[in-house]
């Protein structure tokens, strides 16, 4: 059963994805966090990349394809890495840009980030943009997440030097923003 | 590098503060010794190691990290300070760096008095990084900008 929201689906990724996930790469809006990635990269290396993706009970990292829930369009890519068990987590996200501005890209972040803290039981979940993105730090703060650090003209991108910005959200700030969850295991020094 | 004093503070990937044995030691050594975009090297007083410092610039080298690290029994002898600025100004020198970039665990205030004393800044404080001594820990990102580092060379 995927994870199931009221626009958008995160479900596994399949081998018809590649495509996606190539254009994804390929514009500079959308490729990735910090850093310009040369707009080059092709269908047969991001579907290399699937084909050897190995059957693990124990991994580290998830990487779910965000479906339109109305059409069953792929629409972007949100995932997690860098798992600490029962810890923290980063995460990322990268979308089409026709499908931004419809809220779907908040539903995945709200999907995953509930998905962290209930399921697999993290403290704190954190993710990296810059202040050249204003677009992702007004999204992850309508999900909880807060400013945790500005580090000056540690991004260069379009031309010009960014701050690097860290963001971070905390179990009880999750459970807070979710009055009709329990949380079950709180913070376990406490 | 099990020293009591250390855990937490040992700048190595993946650290956790669990006792290393010595195959894991190793294999830090060797991963020093290939690593790319990075210098690992040993904070050496009259032939003696007393500690390692590292810059590490990943794939930017815009922002390199500077980590020291000295034996507890040789702390407070000036050897981090000295260590610190020789790497932070090897990278502004061979570098087209724009900011130097260290964390800090919360708890470790020599390091953070260190740090201000070396001109580094905090840059924000990031909730619950590690676990230390019964707790979560914050960790605070502190930079030091080339401007930042030219100013205090001025004079």
């Amino acid at each position: 059963m995927p994870i199931e929201g009221t626009l958008v689906t995160l479900r596994e990724e399949r081998e018809g994805d590649a495509e996606l996930l190539a254009a994804l790469r390929n514009d500079l809006d959308t490729q990735a966090w910090s850093k310009t990635l040369p707009p080059d990269y092709t269908v047969p290396m991001l579907r290399k990349r699937y084909e050897t993706r190995e059957f693990n009970y124990d991994p580290l990292e998830g990487r779910f394809i965000v479906e339109e829930r109305s059409t069953g369009t792929a629409i972007g890519y949100i995932g997690y890495n860098g798992l600490q068990r029962r810890h923290s987590v980063g995460i990322g996200v990268m979308f089409s840009k026709n499908a931004w501005g419809k809220g779907y890209a908040e539903e995945a972040n709200e999907l995953l980030v509930t998905f962290l803290f209930v399921e697999l039981g993290v403290q704190v979940v954190q993710l990296w943009t810059h202040s050249g993105n204003p677009r992702a730090i007004g999204l992850a703060e309508k999900v909880g997440f807060k400013i945790a650090a500005r580090m000056h003209n540690a991004i260069y991108k379009n031309g010009t030097l960014l701050d690097n910005v860290v963001m971070d959200q905390i179990r009880e700030e999750f459970y807070a923003r979710h009055p009709e969850l329990t949380d079950g295991l709180g913070n376990p020094f406490e | 590098m099990n020293h009591p004093e250390l855990r937490g503070r040992r700048y190595l990937d993946d650290d956790e503060e669990r006792p290393l044995s010595t195959a894991d030691v190793e294999r830090h050594l060797e991963k020093s010794k290939e690593a790319k975009n990075s210098l690992y090297l040993t904070v050496v007083v009259d032939e003696h190691p007393v500690g390692y410092a590292t810059v590490d610039y990943g794939w930017d080298t815009l922002t390199p990290f500077v980590d020291v690290v000295i034996a507890p029994d040789h702390q407070r002898s000036g050897y981090g300070s000295e260590a610190a600025n020789l790497l932070i100004d090897w990278a502004f020198t061979h570098l087209p760096t724009t900011a130097i970039h260290s964390w800090i665990a919360d708890w470790n205030e020599p390091a953070l008095r260190l740090s201000e004393s070396l001109g580094f800044t905090p840059a924000g404080r990031v909730r619950r990084a590690s676990i230390h001594d019964g707790r979560f820990a914050d960790s605070i990102p502190v930079e030091m900008l080339r401007g930042d580092w030219k100013a205090a060379h001025a004079h």
